[in-house]
C-alpha cells in the first residue's frame, strides 16, 4: 500500500501540474479582477498538488496508517477481471461495426466461457435471452435505438 | 391544490405506475443480489429514463431507490449476507430468526418496517421540504456557492478508507466537470479541438462506468474466487406466513416509529446514509426494549428497527436534495444528475418554478413505498429465487446493459468507450482504496460551485470578502469547514481525551479513599 500511495501522490502532483500547464493560455482574471476561464481549473490544479503533497507526507511520516494493507493488481482474480474488461472493449468495437445482435451473440458466450460456464444450453439460453429482453425493452417498449451495424450502412 | 391533483394524475397514469412498478421490482432484485448496490442499480437504469417523457423516468428511479434499500434485507435474513450495507444490522437478528424456522415472520417484519419507514419519511419530507425551500428562496450566488462547497465537503464522510483519497476523488470529479464550454463565457476549456468534448464529458456514461462496469469487474473477481458456487446463496430455510400477525405488529409499532424518526433525521444530514441509520436504530431499539436479552438471538424489534431506519433515509435524504440541491450520498448524487438531465434544477427554486414536479415526487415516493410493501409481501418467494442467479450469467447481462444504456443517451459509440474507460479507471481506483461517490459529487456540484463563485465575484467586483460578510454564506462555509475537518480532527481529539483519561486514572494523586 505504501508504494501505491507514493505513486498516487506523484500522479496527483503531476495531474495538478498538467492542468496548470493546460490552463496557462486561458484567462485568469479580467480587467475588473473577476475570475476568468482559468481560475477554477487552476484552483483544482493547486488542490491536486496540495493533496499529492499531503499524501506524500503521509507515506513518509505516518507509514503505520496503512500498515498491513496491500494493493492487489496482479493476482489471478484481478487478471480475470482485466481480461473480462478487455473482452468488453472488444464487444464495443464489434458493436460499432456489426451492431447489437451480432456483437452480443459473440460477447455473452465469450464472457461466460471466461467466467467458467461450460453448459452449452445455459450459454445459448442466456445469450438469446439477453438479446431478446434488451431488444423488446429498448426497441419495442421504450422506443429507443440500439447500436446499428455501421459496416453495412 | 390544482398542482397536487395534476401531480396525482401524472403518478397514477398507466405509464407512470408501470415505471414505478418496474423500478421497485428491479430495485428489490438489485438489493437482493449480493454485490449489486443501490448506486449501481440507479446508474444502470438511469439511461433508460431518457426514453420517457415527463416524470416517468424520475418515478422509476425513485422506485429503484426505495426497492433496492429494502431488497438488501431479504439476503440478510435468508442467507446471512446483507444485500446492501444498510442491511448489515438486519443480519444480527434476521438470520437467527430464520434459523429458528421463522423466516417468513422475519421477512414480514422487515417488509412492514421498510414500508412504514419509507412512508413516515415521505410524510416528513412533504411537511418539512416546502418550509425549508421558502426560507432558502432568498439565497443568491454567494450563498449558493457556500451551499455547493458544503455539499462537496461531505466527501470526507463518504470516503471509505482515506480522506485524502476521497478529496482527490472529489477533485477528479471537479476536473472532469471543467471540460467543455466555460459556463460563464462559453469559451472552450480542455477540448483539444474535439466536438465531443465541447459538450463536456457526458455525465451518464461516466456514472455507469464508475458504478456499474467497475462492479461487474468486481463480480468477475468474486466469481473466480468462489469458483461459480452460486449454491452458497441457495435458501435452505422454509418460508411460511409472511404477513405480520396483529400481536407482532403491536409489539414492534413503537420500534417502527422510533426508528423511522431516527432514519429520517439521519437521512437529512448530508454525508450519512442507510448503514448509519440502521445501526443507530438497532442500538436504540435494544436500549428501549423490554427484552434486550433477545437481541442477537432473533428479536422481532431487532429485525424491524434497522429496516425502518434504513428505509426512512430515502425521504430524509430528499430534503436537502430537493430544497438546497445538496446530495447526501452517492445514490442521491446520481439522482440529482438524473433530475438535471431531465431539466429539473434542484434547489429552493424547484418549489416555485416546478410545483407539479415537486408534488409528483412526493406522491411518487408514497406510491413507491406502498408498491415496495405490496411486492415484498406478495413476491418474496420469487425474489428468493433470483438470489441464486450465478454471477457468470449476471455479469454479462450487466455489461450488455452498461453498453446499451450508455449508447442510448446520445446515440454515439464514443459514450460506450467513455463508459468502459471510466469503469476500468473506477475498478483500479477501488483497488487503491478510492471511493466512487466523491467523484460523482464533484462532477455534479462542480459547475454549480464554479458558476456561483464567479457570479458572486462579479457582484462584488472581485472582492472575496463577500463570502464572509453575508451571514448565511459564512455559516455554510463554516459548517463545510467543520464537516471537512471533523473526520480528520475528531478521532485525534477522541484519542487525546482517552489518553488523558487513562493518564488521570493511573495517577495515584487522583485516587480517592472510600
Amino acid at each position: 500500500m505504501r508504494q501505491s500511495n507514493a505513486i498516487v501522490a506523484i500522479l496527483s502532483v503531476l495531474l495538478g501540474a498538467v492542468i496548470l500547464w493546460l490552463a496557462s493560455d486561458l484567462t485568469h482574471f479580467d480587467e475588473a479582477g473577476v475570475p476568468g476561464e482559468a481560475f477554477w481549473p487552476s484552483a483544482i490544479a493547486w488542490l491536486f498538488i496540495a493533496l499529492g503533497l499531503v499524501q506524500a507526507a503521509e507515506v513518509a511520516f505516518a507509514p503505520s496508517l496503512h500498515a498491513g494493507r496491500t494493493v492487489d493488481l496482479h493476482s489471478a482474480p484481478v487478471r480475470i477481471a482485466f481480461l473480462g474488461a478487455a473482452i468488453a472493449l472488444a464487444f464495443a468495437v464489434l458493436l460499432t461495426y456489426f451492431g447489437f445482435i451480432v456483437a452480443t451473440a459473440v460477447f455473452v458466450p465469450a464472457l461466460m466461457l471466461l467466467m467458467g460456464a461450460r453448459s452449452p444450453i445455459q450459454i445459448t439460453l442466456t445469450t438469446a435471452g439477453v438479446i431478446a429482453v434488451v431488444w423488446v425493452f429498448f426497441v419495442l417498449i421504450f422506443n429507443n435505438e440500439l447500436p446499428p451495424p455501421s459496416l453495412f450502412e | 391544490m390544482i398542482d397536487i391533483l395534476h401531480a396525482a394524475e401524472i403518478v397514477f397514469s398507466a405509464q407512470s405506475l408501470l415505471m414505478l412498478f418496474l423500478g421497485v421490482f428491479a430495485g428489490i432484485i438489485i438489493g437482493a443480489l449480493p454485490g449489486l448496490t443501490v448506486n449501481m442499480g440507479i446508474a444502470l437504469l438511469l439511461p433508460l429514463t431518457f426514453s420517457f417523457e415527463g416524470m416517468a423516468g424520475i418515478l422509476m428511479l425513485l422506485g429503484v431507490y426505495c426497492g433496492a434499500i429494502y431488497g438488501g434485507s431479504i439476503t440478510a435474513i435468508l442467507i446471512n449476507t446483507p444485500g446492501t450495507p444498510a442491511s448489515a444490522a438486519t443480519v444480527l437478528d434476521g438470520y437467527p430468526m430464520a434459523m429458528k424456522g421463522e423466516a417468513g415472520r422475519a421477512l414480514g417484519l422487515s417488509t412492514g418496517s421498510s414500508m412504514f419507514g419509507g412512508l413516515f419519511s415521505t410524510i416528513a419530507l412533504v411537511l418539512v421540504a416546502p418550509q425549508l425551500a421558502k426560507v432558502a428562496t432568498g439565497l443568491s450566488a454567494p450563498e449558493y456557492f457556500a451551499l455547493g462547497v458544503f455539499g462537496i465537503s461531505i466527501i470526507t464522510s463518504v470516503s471509505s478508507h482515506s480522506i485524502i483519497k476521497g478529496l482527490m476523488g472529489g477533485a477528479i470529479g471537479l476536473a472532469i466537470a471543467c471540460i467543455g464550454l466555460d459556463p460563464m463565457t462559453a469559451g472552450m476549456r480542455f477540448t483539444f479541438g474535439s466536438y465531443y468534448l465541447m459538450g463536456g464529458i457526458s455525465f451518464v456514461p461516466v456514472l455507469v462506468g464508475l458504478f456499474a462496469f467497475s462492479q461487474a469487474m468486481l463480480g468477475m473477481e468474486d466469481n473466480y474466487v468462489e469458483k461459480g458456487r452460486s449454491e452458497d446463496r441457495k435458501v435452505k430455510v422454509k418460508i411460511d406466513r409472511v404477513l405480520p400477525s396483529w400481536l407482532d405488529f403491536r409489539r414492534v409499532l413503537p420500534t417502527y416509529v422510533r426508528s423511522s424518526v431516527i432514519g429520517t433525521i439521519i437521512g437529512a444530514i448530508p454525508g450519512t446514509g442507510g448503514d448509519i441509520a440502521s445501526f443507530v436504530s438497532y442500538t436504540e431499539a435494544k436500549r428501549w426494549s423490554k427484552h434486550p436479552e433477545e437481541f442477537g438471538h432473533g428479536s422481532p424489534e431487532g429485525v424491524s428497527a434497522p429496516e425502518a431506519g434504513a428505509n426512512a433515509v430515502s425521504g430524509g435524504a430528499m430534503v436537502p436534495l430537493m430544497t438546497l440541491g445538496i446530495p447526501g450520498d452517492g445514490a442521491t448524487a446520481i439522482m440529482m444528475g438524473a433530475f438535471m438531465v431531465q431539466g429539473l434544477q434542484l434547489g429552493p427554486m424547484l418549489f416555485t418554478e416546478h410545483p407539479v414536479e415537486v408534488n409528483t415526487i412526493f406522491i411518487g415516493l408514497f406510491a413507491a413505498n406502498i408498491l415496495m410493501g405490496a411486492l415484498g409481501f406478495l413476491g418474496i418467494r420469487l425474489f428468493t429465487k433470483v438470489m441464486i442467479v450465478p454471477r457468470k450469467v449476471l455479469v454479462p447481462i450487466i455489461l450488455v446493459l452498461c453498453a446499451v444504456g450508455s449508447y442510448s443517451v446520445n446515440h454515439t459509440m464514443i459514450d460506450v468507450f467513455v463508459m468502459m474507460i471510466a469503469g476500468v479507471f473506477g475498478y483500479v481506483m477501488m483497488r487503491l482504496d478510492f471511493s466512487m461517490s466523491p467523484i460523482v459529487i464533484g462532477i455534479i456540484l462542480g459547475p454549480m460551485v464554479e458558476t456561483n463563485l464567479r457570479r458572486a465575484l462579479i457582484m462584488s467586483d472581485g472582492d472575496f470578502s463577500v463570502f464572509l460578510t453575508r451571514p448565511i454564506c459564512a455559516t455554510f462555509l463554516v459548517i463545510a469547514a467543520v464537516t471537512l475537518l471533523l473526520p480528520v480532527v475528531g478521532p485525534k481529539i477522541g484519542a487525546w481525551r482517552r489518553i488523558r483519561r487513562a493518564a488521570s486514572a493511573d495517577d495515584p494523586t487522583n485516587s480517592t479513599v472510600e
